[in-house]
């Protein structure tokens, strides 16, 4: 049985803050509804309803089919969010209804009208978690997709197709979109302007391409060179098998321009919407059942062993010789292969391979294994095939033989003219002695429980999808001649490509981009800081990877768990880092773990606190609210107009008289100086009063990101347009799980602070929380939905994603907290293969 | 069927000339897209109107001018009064997040999938121009773009670089055009089979989007044929720009208002040239994290408004108007190509709207709005106040004379009425 998360609500926004002067009914509402008989746990609340639309609804809105509503006002209207009302105020709604609404006619909803409009909103306020999740979980449905390539992912695939070097991804019109914090381009589609920029860069790439060989140079016969390219290029630029009908287009391309083929056709390709957009449609359930998706009747393939891949680039010179890249045997002859990896009892090897054919007569494929014969295949196929041996008796690191034996020298076109064997990658997958884990039985019909009305992604597009959540580019070879051999079928053939893809270095630089997006590490490359010369792009760039090798520690290392990634003493630095934070060692351009005291992990770190910092001063607030947003998920909302009283004015002013009067005793600190900004304002206070300044107590790093110098016990000294003052370090988080929950954390520093938090249940959440956000673009909790681009949750939603999240946080605990576990478990549930 | 045959037609001529000994087609890059190349081809009496995006309003009391007194956040408006109307009106839903609502989409609170008020202009004033509309930016935010069309955000070039090469770069072979355009109609070819097949395979999943794309590749395509049948019109070839040599990637590190004179010197060439007629300047956004590089105040914009005296966050608002004062300035000096005898700025508007009234508070009262042109349609040299900055925008579409496409029959009319009131009696003629 699955370990539960406790059932909480998420945090606060405020409905206090809301007004809308002026819309309100000046009616008293129905009589009926203030009935003392009327009880307030009424099942269908329609005399709280009564009221909410008579005397709430002209500023908050009505109730909508998702009834958890964000009062982000990013549609316009100053909603209710029912869970932040719930949560903010608790036990007391009612009486802030009673004293303080509407805020236009206070005094107008009082007694039993402020019960029931309190009974409603209540009823509105969903849990972040379901009360119980099933232990044999049903199909989950995730969301069909049609979505422009990020720019990071349009880089990445450029350079994994063609090796094309550069950033031609920033070139396309500011295009990136988000939600919920991370890179996201759901619901974007191109306009002319943005085409033209895909346009020129295809120019761009392809004329690099071409004029380095790539992907390859096929002078020969037109209509093979067109083919050649479809089935070696045109296959995984488009992430699957090239329809016959576009295959036509692309040999009538060769035919038509042979001169520029290859120019042309990379420029068709690379503006191609198989290229540009990430398709997760599926089939309908009929059609996945007929082709046999997910059947578990596929060959068996890799468990939870080792794959590894030889490239034709990387065999030996021996026989036959490389050809764009693939292998060319032009006559009989072999090359001999040694994996590094051990082979178990038994393994398969795996080649592709393409045959040409003349006059019927096709090459063999023969492999030995330590001088044994394997086998023999016949390669019938221009097409790139996967053939395999299954390797048995076999330990250690034998060499493995590909030979092409029989060319025979048919006439008329003599000895080594007539058919050709071509070899792909060559890759050997072992097996594991021990049984994967938790794995449930291999299924008869997988999609038995499926809704019919689902949709199932191809193997191809779930090649796709996990390419692109778990590495953020296009699938390799290895995963797309998997899906090709009908072997992402099972739940354990599709772990065993999963932690592949994490483990891949473009997957370690995945996760690196998570946790980089996640704190929003990158703004700190864009601070200025003209007093302080040193802080150099260089020093920044460290600053950045400094906080990724820490992420990645804790990811990858078993034995490190994730509350080290806040808790642990040790930050990783490089020499560039360690001359500007002034720790002295014997640091190379590796970066390494290192013990400071006062630093590591994502707060406490020359990122986060240079990023969150002005440019003469540091930023008390803001270090205070990305803290407890990012590292916690607590949410703020943001200050906007409701908040702003009648004697606004007069409030501010008098702050500002009360730093001018202080300044004018001597300077003050940054955390002085924000305080007495925001300290006082009535319409602030909600959030400033014990959200936000009580949490200045992470004043030890100055605004470029280094340790200030210790002065009397738990403070620090700022230096102030060149004036020391002491600054005290003490800070106290009032809310841990929320803003609103009743516990709190007295710290002493940024370090403290993240020491303090590092085991709490509200920073493991919150990774499940953003981790599932990351890789399914999708979120469980009606807090992080992105009201600017219409997001939305059904009850089904809801209650199935927390239970994957569920799940993810029992995976995290389970396997000493390794976030790697927690992404695996999410990328091999159902929602990434199902849609709707 | 007719892109099919247009297709097989080319790969017929081409692959003629490749058997009767023509020459190896060369292959020159399209680059930018040689929209320069059509320019001018506009008539006359051209109506040209350019929206720009200032963040946070300004300090209550200290923008708007009295008379021809300028106040201390207008004052680099200094001898452009003339040209000006400048008016406070009440910013609806003032706050942050809102970029796109000062630009009035302006089916606002109702219709999600509602364009913002330039991308309905430019449906109609964009019609024959190479780009329909072009939206600039300096240091926008990519998730916090002021446009909005078809339910999709507008992006916002913050690389004069791009922008410039995009609109004024390349240039077609000077011979084989034909076999220039035909390689290029042919890749474009495929795709548009790919698209239609893709279409065909999804259903009706996402056809919006396929559709919005298949419309894009279409105006590519006319792009590249126009470039080639016609030439560039004099000083529309490489428009001179960049007086001041300032850095041209839009980076943090360059000055704001550098950029922002780029970003202005791009639009005021590419409106010259006829390259569009609706252009869209987002200058920062919201949070309004930009920093003024010669100004007294050393914090940034969104640091004025909350931690430090009004006058501070005026002389921000000030730098804000520098920015735009440079472009009506430009427009004012520049002559207009398209009606020989008068200058840019008589046929151009520029419409400056904000997402807050005063930053300082949020509140959406006093919201800095203004007018600059020499539109005889349009009241200037003055000021006023009143009203609201959705009655504004609904002005400007009368003061462009486009009246007449207002309706709220989405699917009839290319301009949705939105706010009514009565800005229209102050702001125009």
């Amino acid at each position: 049985m699955p370990r539960l998360l406790p059932c909480r609500v998420a945090s606060l926004a405020f409905l206090a803050a809301l007004s809308c002067k002026g819309l309100v009914g000046e009616t008293d509402g129905p009589s009926g509804p203030d009935d003392p008989n009327v009880p307030v746990d009424d099942p269908n609340l329609e005399t709280g309803l009564d009221h909410w639309t008579a005397k709430c609804a002209g500023c908050h809105g009505n109730f909508g089919a998702a009834s958890a509503i964000s009062s982000g006002n990013a549609n316009g209207d100053f909603r209710l969010d029912a869970n932040a009302a719930v949560e903010k105020h608790g036990a007391g709604l009612e009486a802030y209804i009673d004293a303080a609404m509407p805020q236009a006619a206070a005094g107008t909803c009082v007694g039993r009208c402020a019960e029931l409009t309190g009974a409603l909103i209540r009823s509105k306020a969903q849990p972040v978690l379901p009360a119980d999740c099933p232990a044999d979980p049903a199909p989950t449905y995730g969301v069909r997709e049609l979505k422009l390539l990020t720019s990071a992912e349009y880089d990445n695939a450029l350079e994994d197709l063609l090796g094309a070097p550069g950033a031609y991804g920033a070139t396309v019109a500011n295009n990136d979109g988000a939600l919920g914090g991370f890179v996201n381009m759901r619901g974007k589609g191109v306009n002319s302007a943005t085409l033209e920029s895909y346009v020129a860069n295809a120019e761009a790439v392809a004329t690099w391409a071409t004029s380095n060989g790539r992907p390859f140079t096929c002078g020969g016969d037109a209509t093979a060179c067109a083919n050649r390219f479809v089935d070696e290029f045109l296959f995984f630029a488009f992430r699957g098998p090239v329809s016959d009908a576009q295959r036509a287009e692309y040999v009538a391309l060769f035919e038509t321009y042979p001169a520029d083929a290859m120019q042309l056709a990379l420029e068709a390709a690379l503006t191609s919407p198989y290229f540009l957009y990430r398709v997760e449609a599926g089939v309908d359930l009929t059609t996945a059942r007929e082709r046999g998706y997910y059947s578990g009747t596929g060959e068996a393939g890799p468990t939870n062993g080792a794959t590894e891949e030889i490239l034709p680039a990387q065999f030996p010179q021996q026989g036959g010789r490389l050809d764009g890249d693939v292998w060319g045997f032009f006559e009989n002859g072999g090359v001999e292969l040694v994996f590094t990896t051990p082979f178990t009892d038994p393994s398969t090897i795996e080649i592709d391979a393409r045959g040409s054919n003349h006059d019927q007569h096709w090459p063999e494929l023969r492999v030995r294994v330590s001088g044994h014969e394997i086998g023999v295949e016949r390669v019938d196929t221009q097409t790139l095939t996967t053939y395999r041996f299954t390797v048995t008796g076999e330990t250690g690191t034998p060499r493995v033989r590909i030979s092409f034996d029989n060319d025979s020298g048919v006439a008329p076109y003599g000895p080594g003219q007539d058919a050709n064997l071509f070899i792909g990658s060559v890759r050997l997958v072992t097996t594991s002695s021990e049984p994967p884990p938790m794995m449930p039985p291999p299924a008869g019909d997988a999609l038995a429980d499926v809704d019919p009305n689902a949709y199932v992604l191809t193997p191809y597009e779930l090649a796709s999808t996990l390419a692109f959540m778990l590495t953020g580019s296009t699938p390799d070879r290895t995963l797309l001649a998997a899906a090709r051999a009908d072997q992402l079928t099972t739940r354990a053939q599709i772990r065993a490509q999963v932690e592949r893809l994490i483990d891949s270095e473009r997957g370690r630089a995945h996760f690196g981009d998570f946790v980089t997006q996640w704190f929003d590490l990158d703004a700190v490359k864009s601070a200025t800081r003209p007093d302080v010369t040193e802080f150099t792009p260089a020093v920044k760039d460290a600053m950045v990877e400094e906080v990724r090798q820490h992420f990645a520690h804790v990811f990858y290392e078993p034995d490190a768990p994730y509350r080290e990634f806040f808790g642990g003493d040790y930050t990783f630095l490089n020499r560039t880092l360690a001359d500007f934070y002034g720790v002295t060692g014997n640091f190379g351009d590796t970066f390494t773990q290192t013990v400071v005291e006062g630093r590591g992990g994502p707060i406490a770190s020359g990122a986060f606190m240079a990023a969150n910092a002005h440019a003469e001063r540091t930023a008390p607030i803001l270090r205070a609210v990305h803290s407890r947003q990012a590292a916690l998920c607590h949410y703020i909302d943001p200050p906007n107009s409701p908040i702003a009283g009648d004697d606004i004015d007069a409030q501010r002013a008098a702050a500002q008289m009360r730093v001018t009067e202080r300044e004018a005793e001597g300077t003050l600190s940054s955390r002085e100086f924000y305080f007495l900004y925001t300290d006082g304002i009535e319409a602030c206070a909600g959030c400033h009063e014990k959200i936000i300044n009580p949490m200045f107590g992470m004043e030890d790093f100055d605004h470029v990101g280094r340790l200030r110098p210790t002065a009397a016990a738990g403070t620090v000294l700022e230096t102030v347009r060149g004036e020391e003052v002491a600054v005290s370090l003490e800070g106290t988080l009032f809310g841990v799980d929320s803003t609103s929950d009743q516990a709190s954390l007295e710290y002493s520093g940024a370090k403290d602070f993240s020491n303090q938090i590092a085991d709490t249940d509200a920073v493991k959440s919150c990774l499940v929380r953003r981790g599932f956000r990351f890789a399914t673009g999708l979120t469980f909790n009606d807090r992080d939905l992105d009201t600017a681009n219409q997001e939305s949750l059904t009850e089904e939603q809801r209650n199935a994603y927390a239970c994957i999240a569920s799940r993810m946080n029992d995976a995290l605990v389970d396997a000493n907290e390794s976030p790697r576990a927690m992404f695996v478990e999410l990328a091999t549930e159902s929602l990434v293969r199902l849609r709707r | 069927m007719k892109d099919t045959n247009h297709r097989n037609n080319r790969r017929e001529f081409l692959g003629l000339a490749s058997r009767i000994g023509a020459a190896a087609l060369a292959s020159p890059l399209v680059g930018g897209l040689l929209g320069s190349r059509v320019a001018r081809a506009q008539a006359t009496g051209p109506k040209r109107v350019v929206f720009v995006y200032t963040p946070d309003g300004a300090p209550n009391g200290l923008w708007l001018p009295n008379g021809n007194t300028l106040n201390v956040a207008t004052r680099a408006y200094e001898g452009l009064q003339s040209v000006c109307h400048f008016r406070e009106v009440d910013v609806v839903s003032s706050g942050h997040g809102l970029a796109r609502k000062c630009l009035g989409a302006l089916r606002w609170s109702q219709d999600w999938t509602s364009d913002t008020v330039d991308q309905q202009v430019a449906s109609v004033l964009g019609a024959t121009t190479p780009y329909e509309s072009y939206t600039l930016g300096v240091q926008a935010n990519p998730q916090e773009v002021v446009g909005r069309k078809s339910g999709d955000a507008v992006p916002a070039q913050n690389s004069p670089a791009a922008a410039y090469e995009q609109l004024f770069g390349g240039a077609p072979p000077t011979s084989d055009t034909a076999g220039f355009l035909a390689r290029k109609q042919s890749v474009m070819d495929v795709n548009r089979a790919a698209l239609a097949e893709l279409k065909g395979r999804l259903g009706t999943f996402e056809r919006e989007t396929l559709e919005k794309h298949e419309v894009a590749l279409r105006q590519v395509e006319q792009r590249l044929v126009d470039s080639v049948n016609f030439e560039p019109a004099e000083g529309c070839e490489a428009p001179a720009w960049n007086a001041g040599g300032y850095p041209t990637d839009g980076g943090e590190g360059v000055p704001f208002l550098h950029t922002a004179e780029l970003q202005s010197d791009v639009i005021v060439a590419a409106l010259s040239c006829g390259i569009t007629n609706v252009m869209t300047l987002q200058l920062g956004w919201h949070q309004a994290t930009w920093y003024g590089h010669d100004t007294n105040y050393r914090g940034d914009h969104h640091g004025s408004c909350h931690a430090a005296p009004a006058a501070d966050n005026a002389e921000m608002t000030n730098y804000l108007s520098r920015c735009v004062a440079y472009l009506v300035r430009r427009l004012v000096e520049e002559d207009d190509p398209a009606a020989p005898g008068t200058k840019m700025i008589d046929n151009t508007v520029v419409v400056q709207v904000t997402d807050m009234g005063d930053g300082q508070d949020h509140s959406g009262g006093n919201g800095p709005n203004m007018i600059a042109t020499r539109m005889p349609s349009f009241r200037t040299g003055t000021t006023s106040s009143g009203g609201n900055n959705l009655e504004v925008l609904e002005a400007v579409v009368e003061g462009l004379g486009l009246g007449m496409y207002k309706g709220e029959d989405a699917n009839a009319h290319k301009i949705w009425p939105h706010a009514g009131g009565s800005v229209a009696t102050d702001l125009l003629s």
